[in-house]
């Protein structure tokens, strides 16, 4: 009996530890997030969004009593497809919440549409009301509890002053007698109007609307202004391309003419007639203006050394200029205009001092602040402050899941490829011996970006001991025009050369076994990676890819005629003088499968069989041609898998055989 | 509140690709062939159908619209010699006809060459749709369409070469033939 027993303990200890390695493993891929906080007006309230089983929801937390509701939940509107895009305080009861759900017309009877919801919340009777009329809010009204502004553009626009406890309740049959959202979208409830499509009405700290950008067809964009509710619009400025305007749908007429326009309006400034304008600065990267109509000048209000400005912060009742934001080195970076902000920065960057800190938001009296912590080993956590007692009132972490994980730090890095500075992170946890490297270019590749957020797959990785590249490669987005720019015409040149370049500056900077380094890479990256495996045939050992670019002539086959010039003009630059044949010979060139016989490293294909955006004839492409040159390969297909990983699982299952791939590869 | 852990394991079919769109051979590949007249060659024609109705019109009116049944269907269709375009799909919605006009898509034009088994791609009408606006698209399955005729009637792909012929140019057969 005893020999049983001992005969059981090692099979019962592995039994029970691969589960549990698993269930760690799987963490990773939690897709559990808190995310949108928004502190209420009186400071005692925080809203956010969490992403639950089979769906989202709105919740609140009472920061006194701590007690935690739920306003909305997602299955209310829809069983699938259903986002939560944004929410914010109207009031002190009241929350706006923008929710889409995505019908998808299966059936004979039924369209695909994708709706917009405008929802409000009440958090004291814990009613939900919505708003049934198409259109934009555009202002909450702070000094008007109950009140919103809300915009509907058509050849003519509108903006209604809409009362929300006079809308219907969601869910409840109207009556017959009844009007729509209260009948509020009447003339007596409008307070501007305006000929043209309307797609930016600016209010003053009054709610009166004072400004705004209008398009026509005759006229193109338009900025009008008035000095009161009273007066009659003046055009201020106009913005119209100057191409052939004939045979062009509406919606490309008002794209046209809204990238000839020069200036992101963002708000009035308070007692002026100047706006606040996101531009082009004097270093050519775009800044935060002071524009004057009046005097036609421009003035400097915030531009960085570096980055691009995305966006700014204003005070709710105020209208004060709070903040700008930018991208820099993976993170979003803030600069503060006010004190409060910049103190309560400056508190959290004590108590947190290796993290990022972020201010999003505050009550109205500037005593209370939400601040986001986060690191690059750190999915952060959302702390309310109180700044007069320099307390921290509450703290929520935004990704509960991976609390107990140890995650890796990263570092960035910039190396300079003919001119161009090109940034890199490294993420790995501590070793005293040289880490293989996984070289992970990103997808796009145009305008899409690395950061130094929570990242899954890289987590997972350096969790496996791998130390994990991750380049920012010129085309990518977030370090401004010229950058983007850069990558046009690049796709199989200089891109790659990048992405060269940073593993160089990698290996140099100590702590990697150069002799041990894979390829990993999505869609464009996937491309990358076949592409690198061919240009550098003794430099990496593996390469995997999923939903990859092999056949740069065959991705053009899902587009429509008329969108093929750009995208090969994207892909390999000026085509004006070549013919149909000379571009395709040219993106031939340029793809890996026309070039396999110099692969000398095994690979692993992954593909979703529902991918729309790079179709499973790729990777069918190359399975044909690997077999044929009976080179080493591993390839799996996935069913009902797009051109992303929509489940946990599935994204768990991918990565730990991709994982299990480089593991075998890059073993001593 | 929070989630639980995800499930320990994550079980996975792994299917091959046509295992998802079982596909239907609607005539006698084997014989079909035989009675092409000296002016005739054949026309692989690959739809996958998700609505029921679908027709598809050539601009040579001379031909008959093509009504391929729900799912995945390749079809030899004889065909003169020449150059030809899709000019049209119908889709019906309840019970009006709904007609999207292909013919000023240079992408759904194709040639039909001698001694040839021609391809043009996947046609595909998707089973999502609006009131105003049908799911249909073309999708080069040339590598998918060689495996499925090699592992089904390899016969036809020693009588005839499969060619892909459509408007943009397409490399993928003629390299893979070279080569071996």
């Amino acid at each position: 009996m005893r020999q049983v027993f001992q005969a059981l303990i090692p099979v019962l200890l592995l039994t029970c530890a691969a589960p549990i390695a698993v269930a760690a493993d799987a963490t990773f891929f939690s897709d559990e997030r808190l995310s949108g906080f928004r502190l209420s007006p009186d400071g005692n309230q925080l809203a956010f969004v969490v992403d639950v089983e089979g769906g989202e929801e709105v919740r609140s937390i009472d920061l006194q009593t701590g007690a935690e509701a739920v306003l909305f939940a997602t299955p209310l509107v829809g069983s699938e497809n259903v986002t939560i895009s944004a929410i914010s305080w109207i009031d002190g009861t009241h929350i706006l919440a923008n929710v889409y759900a995505l019908t998808e017309g299966v059936a004979r009877l039924s369209d695909t549409r994708n709706r917009h919801h405008k929802l409000i919340l009440n958090t004291a009777d814990r009613s939900v009301r919505f708003i049934q009329t198409s259109g934009r809010v555009i202002s909450t009204l702070p000094l008007e509890p109950d009140k919103l502004l809300m915009s509907v553009m058509a050849s003519t626009s509108y903006v209604y002053k809409i009362d929300v406890t006079k809308l219907t309740v969601w869910g409840q049959k109207l009556k017959k007698t009844a009007k729509v959202d209260g009948g509020q979208f009447s003339r007596a409830n409008r307070i501007a109007e305006i000929d043209g499509f309307a797609f930016n009405w600016l209010a003053d700290g009054n709610g009166s609307i004072r400004a705004v950008m209008h398009w026509s067809q005759d006229e193109g964009v338009q900025l009008s202004t008035r000095d009161d509710m009273s007066s009659i619009w003046e055009v201020q400025a106009s913005w119209r391309e100057k191409n052939n305007r004939k045979k062009r749908s509406r919606q490309a007429l008002i794209a046209a003419d809204l990238e000839a326009t020069e200036y992101r309006l963002l708000s009035l400034v308070p007692n002026s007639s100047d706006f606040l304008v996101l531009s082009k600065g004097e270093g050519g990267r775009q800044a935060l203006l002071q524009l004057s109509l009046a005097k036609g000048t421009t003035e400097t209000i915030y531009e960085h050394p570096q980055a691009e400005i995305l966006g700014v912060n204003f005070h709710r009742t105020s209208g004060q200029l709070l903040s700008a934001h930018y991208f820099d080195s993976g993170y979003i970076g803030q600069h503060y205009f006010q004190e409060g902000p910049s103190q309560v920065a400056q508190l959290a960057a004590a108590e947190y001092p290796r993290h990022r800190t972020l201010v999003v938001g505050m009550d109205n009296e500037q005593q209370r602040y939400a601040v986001l912590v986060y690191a690059n080993n750190d999915p952060g956590k959302l702390i309310v402050y109180d700044l007069p007692n320099r307390l921290a009132l509450h703290t929520q972490s935004l990704a509960p899941a991976l609390d107990g994980l140890k995650l890796a730090p990263s570092t960035s890095g910039k190396v300079d490829v003919e001119g161009t500075p090109v940034e890199y992170f490294l993420t790995r946890h501590e070793s005293a011996d040289p880490m293989p490297l996984i070289v992970y270019p990103h997808g796009g590749p145009f305008g899409v970006v690395d950061d130094r957020q929570y990242d899954p797959a890289v987590q997972y990785l350096a969790a496996h001991d791998f130390a994990v590249l991750q380049i920012n490669y010129r085309g990518s987005g977030g370090y401004g025009s010229e950058f983007l720019e850069a990558g046009k015409g690049e796709y199989g040149d200089m891109m790659l050369a990048d992405i060269e370049a940073a593993v160089s500056a990698a290996i140099t900077g100590g702590g990697i076994d150069a002799e041990r380094m894979c390829l990993l890479g999505d869609s464009y990256g996937g491309y990358a990676a076949i592409m690198l495996a061919l240009r550098n045939p003794e430099r990496f050992r593996c390469a995997a890819t999923f939903a990859g670019v092999y056949d740069l002539g065959l991705f053009l086959g899902r587009l429509e005629d008329a969108s093929r010039k750009a995208v090969v003009e994207l892909f390999i630059g000026n085509t004006d003088e070549a013919t149909l044949r000379e571009n395709y010979d040219r993106l031939k060139a340029l793809s890996p499968l026309y070039q396999l016989e110099s692969l000398a490293i095994p690979v692993m294909i992954t593909h979703g069989n529902d991918d729309r955006q790079v179709d499973i004839e790729h990777a069918l492409r190359m399975e044909t041609r690997l077999k044929q040159l009976e080179k080493p390969f591993t390839v799996q297909y996935y069913p009902d898998i797009g051109h992303g990983f929509d489940s946990p699982e599935t994204y768990f299952h991918h990565m730990r055989a991709v994982t299990n791939f480089i593991t075998e590869h890059t073993a001593n | 509140m929070m989630r639980l852990a995800i499930s320990l394991v994550a079980v996975l079919q792994v299917l091959p690709v046509a295992a998802e769109n079982p596909v239907s051979w609607y005539n006698d590949f084997a014989s079909v062939a035989d009675t092409l007249k000296s002016n005739e060659a054949l026309f692989l024609l690959d739809t996958l159908t998700e609505r029921e109705g679908v027709s598809w019109h050539l601009t040579d009116k001379t031909v008959s619209p093509l009504k391929p049944p729900m799912g995945r269907q390749l079809r030899l269709v004889k065909l003169r010699v020449g150059k030809y375009a899709w000019g049209s799909v119908e889709v019906p919605y309840f019970d009006l006809p709904y007609r999207l006009s292909l013919a000023d898509q240079k992408r759904w034009q194709f040639t039909v060459a001698r001694d040839r088994l021609n391809y043009l791609g996947m046609q595909f009408v998707g089973e999502t749709r609006a009131t105003s606006s049908i799911d249909v698209r073309l999708i080069n399955r040339t590598a998918e369409v060689r495996a499925l005729l090699l592992e089904n009637h390899p016969e036809l792909l020693n009588r005839f070469e499969l060619t892909y012929n459509g408007y943009y140019p397409d490399d993928f057969l003629r390299f893979v033939s070279e080569a071996q």
